[in-house]
Protein backbone atom coordinates (compact mmCIF):
# COMPACT_ATOMS: atom_id res chain seq x y z
CA UNK A 1 0.00 0.00 0.00
CA UNK A 2 1.24 3.46 -0.87
CA UNK A 3 2.29 5.78 1.95
CA UNK A 4 1.21 8.81 -0.04
CA UNK A 5 -2.55 8.71 -0.56
CA UNK A 6 -3.90 9.31 -4.08
CA UNK A 7 -5.35 12.75 -3.33
CA UNK A 8 -2.13 13.88 -1.65
CA UNK A 9 -0.14 12.54 -4.62
CA UNK A 10 -2.33 14.60 -6.94
CA UNK A 11 -1.72 17.76 -4.85
CA UNK A 12 2.02 17.08 -4.81
CA UNK A 13 2.13 16.61 -8.58
CA UNK A 14 0.50 20.01 -8.89
CA UNK A 15 2.99 21.51 -6.43
CA UNK A 16 5.91 19.94 -8.31
CA UNK A 17 4.89 21.69 -11.54
CA UNK A 18 6.82 24.57 -9.90
CA UNK A 19 10.07 22.59 -10.08
CA UNK A 20 12.69 24.38 -12.16
CA UNK A 21 15.82 22.25 -12.04
CA UNK A 22 16.17 18.54 -11.21
CA UNK A 23 16.40 17.56 -7.54
CA UNK A 24 17.96 14.40 -6.15
CA UNK A 25 16.69 12.92 -2.91
CA UNK A 26 19.31 10.68 -1.32
CA UNK A 27 17.66 8.65 1.41
CA UNK A 28 19.61 6.65 3.99
CA UNK A 29 18.00 3.79 5.85
CA UNK A 30 18.84 0.52 7.53
CA UNK A 31 16.01 -1.94 8.01
CA UNK A 32 17.52 -4.02 10.80
CA UNK A 33 18.80 -1.23 13.00
CA UNK A 34 15.90 1.12 12.37
CA UNK A 35 12.66 -0.24 10.84
CA UNK A 36 11.21 3.29 10.84
CA UNK A 37 13.91 4.37 8.41
CA UNK A 38 12.45 1.96 5.85
CA UNK A 39 9.23 3.95 5.93
CA UNK A 40 11.19 7.07 5.04
CA UNK A 41 12.92 5.25 2.18
CA UNK A 42 9.54 4.16 0.80
CA UNK A 43 8.15 7.67 1.19
CA UNK A 44 11.09 9.21 -0.68
CA UNK A 45 10.84 6.60 -3.44
CA UNK A 46 7.15 7.42 -3.82
CA UNK A 47 8.00 11.14 -3.98
CA UNK A 48 10.61 10.44 -6.63
CA UNK A 49 8.00 8.75 -8.79
CA UNK A 50 5.73 11.82 -8.83
CA UNK A 51 7.75 14.01 -11.19
CA UNK A 52 10.45 13.25 -13.77
CA UNK A 53 12.58 16.06 -12.34
CA UNK A 54 12.71 14.30 -8.95
CA UNK A 55 15.05 11.34 -8.46
CA UNK A 56 15.19 9.13 -5.40
CA UNK A 57 18.49 7.44 -4.55
CA UNK A 58 18.34 4.84 -1.79
CA UNK A 59 21.38 4.01 0.30
CA UNK A 60 22.07 1.66 3.14
CA UNK A 61 23.51 3.53 6.12
CA UNK A 62 25.77 0.62 7.08
CA UNK A 63 26.87 -0.65 3.65
CA UNK A 64 27.13 2.50 1.53
CA UNK A 65 29.95 3.96 3.58
CA UNK A 66 31.36 6.13 0.78
CA UNK A 67 28.05 7.90 0.24
CA UNK A 68 27.49 8.26 3.98
CA UNK A 69 30.91 9.90 4.26
CA UNK A 70 30.69 12.14 1.18
CA UNK A 71 27.26 13.48 2.16
CA UNK A 72 28.25 13.53 5.83
CA UNK A 73 25.20 11.64 7.04
CA UNK A 74 25.27 11.43 10.81
CA UNK A 75 22.27 9.24 11.62
CA UNK A 76 19.16 7.66 10.13
CA UNK A 77 16.58 8.08 8.82
CA UNK A 78 18.14 10.82 6.72
CA UNK A 79 17.25 12.59 3.49
CA UNK A 80 19.77 14.76 1.64
CA UNK A 81 18.02 17.22 -0.69
CA UNK A 82 20.48 17.83 -3.51
CA UNK A 83 20.58 19.90 -6.66
CA UNK A 84 21.61 18.18 -9.89
CA UNK A 85 25.15 19.49 -9.50
CA UNK A 86 25.15 21.25 -6.18
CA UNK A 87 24.79 20.20 -2.55
CA UNK A 88 23.37 23.08 -0.53
CA UNK A 89 23.96 21.13 2.67
CA UNK A 90 20.28 20.54 3.36
CA UNK A 91 19.57 17.39 5.39
CA UNK A 92 16.40 16.18 7.01
CA UNK A 93 16.65 13.68 9.84
CA UNK A 94 13.81 11.66 11.29
CA UNK A 95 10.33 10.97 10.02
CA UNK A 96 9.01 13.77 7.77
CA UNK A 97 5.42 13.48 8.96
CA UNK A 98 2.73 16.10 9.57
CA UNK A 99 3.99 19.65 9.24
CA UNK A 100 7.51 18.39 8.51
CA UNK A 101 6.31 16.80 5.31
CA UNK A 102 5.51 20.32 4.09
CA UNK A 103 8.99 21.39 5.15
CA UNK A 104 10.45 18.63 2.98
CA UNK A 105 8.35 19.71 -0.02
CA UNK A 106 9.43 23.34 0.53
CA UNK A 107 13.09 22.28 0.70
CA UNK A 108 12.70 20.38 -2.59
CA UNK A 109 11.23 23.47 -4.27
CA UNK A 110 13.95 25.76 -2.81
CA UNK A 111 16.73 23.47 -4.05
CA UNK A 112 15.06 23.24 -7.44
CA UNK A 113 15.03 27.04 -7.69
CA UNK A 114 18.55 27.29 -6.28
CA UNK A 115 17.14 30.11 -4.21
CA UNK A 116 16.98 30.45 -0.42
CA UNK A 117 14.56 33.35 -0.29
CA UNK A 118 16.92 35.23 2.05
CA UNK A 119 17.32 38.99 1.80
CA UNK A 120 20.31 40.71 0.24
CA UNK A 121 21.77 41.82 3.58
CA UNK A 122 21.62 38.27 4.97
CA UNK A 123 23.25 36.84 1.83
CA UNK A 124 26.12 39.30 2.08
CA UNK A 125 26.58 38.52 5.76
CA UNK A 126 26.62 34.78 5.12
CA UNK A 127 29.00 35.10 2.17
CA UNK A 128 31.48 36.86 4.48
CA UNK A 129 31.53 34.10 7.13
CA UNK A 130 35.04 32.94 8.04
CA UNK A 131 34.03 29.28 8.08
CA UNK A 132 31.06 26.94 7.57
CA UNK A 133 28.43 26.94 10.32
CA UNK A 134 26.17 24.01 11.17
CA UNK A 135 22.55 25.06 11.77
CA UNK A 136 20.16 22.50 13.25
CA UNK A 137 16.43 23.04 13.72
CA UNK A 138 14.67 20.63 16.06
CA UNK A 139 10.99 19.90 15.78
CA UNK A 140 8.51 17.30 17.00
CA UNK A 141 5.72 15.57 15.04
CA UNK A 142 2.53 17.61 14.76
CA UNK B 1 15.58 17.29 12.59
CA UNK B 2 12.61 15.44 14.00
CA UNK B 3 13.84 15.07 17.54
CA UNK B 4 11.64 12.32 19.02
CA UNK B 5 13.68 9.70 17.16
CA UNK B 6 16.94 11.11 18.53
CA UNK B 7 16.71 11.34 22.33
CA UNK B 8 20.50 11.69 22.53
CA UNK B 9 20.32 14.96 20.60
CA UNK B 10 17.30 16.17 22.57
CA UNK B 11 19.35 15.71 25.71
CA UNK B 12 22.60 17.07 24.29
CA UNK B 13 20.97 20.31 23.11
CA UNK B 14 18.37 20.43 25.91
CA UNK B 15 15.44 20.53 23.53
CA UNK B 16 12.41 21.22 25.72
CA UNK B 17 10.36 23.42 23.41
CA UNK B 18 10.24 23.41 19.61
CA UNK B 19 11.16 24.66 17.14
CA UNK B 20 14.58 24.97 18.68
CA UNK B 21 17.47 26.15 16.55
CA UNK B 22 21.07 25.32 17.40
CA UNK B 23 23.72 27.29 15.51
CA UNK B 24 27.20 25.79 15.71
CA UNK B 25 27.41 24.05 19.05
CA UNK B 26 26.75 26.87 21.46
CA UNK B 27 24.26 29.41 20.10
CA UNK B 28 20.63 28.43 20.64
CA UNK B 29 17.18 29.96 20.49
CA UNK B 30 13.57 28.77 20.60
CA UNK B 31 10.84 29.79 18.17
CA UNK B 32 11.03 31.93 15.07
CA UNK B 33 12.80 35.25 14.79
CA UNK B 34 13.66 37.90 12.25
CA UNK B 35 16.19 37.00 9.57
CA UNK B 36 18.63 39.57 10.95
CA UNK B 37 18.67 37.77 14.30
CA UNK B 38 19.44 34.44 12.64
CA UNK B 39 22.28 36.05 10.69
CA UNK B 40 23.66 37.50 13.91
CA UNK B 41 23.60 34.08 15.58
CA UNK B 42 25.32 32.47 12.60
CA UNK B 43 28.01 35.19 12.57
CA UNK B 44 28.51 34.71 16.30
CA UNK B 45 28.89 30.94 15.85
CA UNK B 46 31.39 31.42 13.01
CA UNK B 47 33.57 33.49 15.32
CA UNK B 48 33.25 31.18 18.31
CA UNK B 49 35.06 27.90 19.03
CA UNK B 50 34.92 25.28 16.27
CA UNK B 51 32.57 22.34 15.98
CA UNK B 52 32.74 19.75 18.70
CA UNK B 53 34.63 16.66 17.48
Amino acid sequence: MALIADEVAAQLKEEFTKLQNPVRLAVFSQALADPESEQVRRLVEELGALDPRLTAESYNFVLDTEKVASLRIARIPAIAILGAEKDYGIRMYGLPSGYEFGTLVDAILDVSRGESGLGEETRQGLAALARPVHVQVFSTPT
Amino acid sequence: MEVTGFPDLAQRYRVQAVPKTVVGETVQFVGAGPEAMLLKHVQQAAEGPGLAP
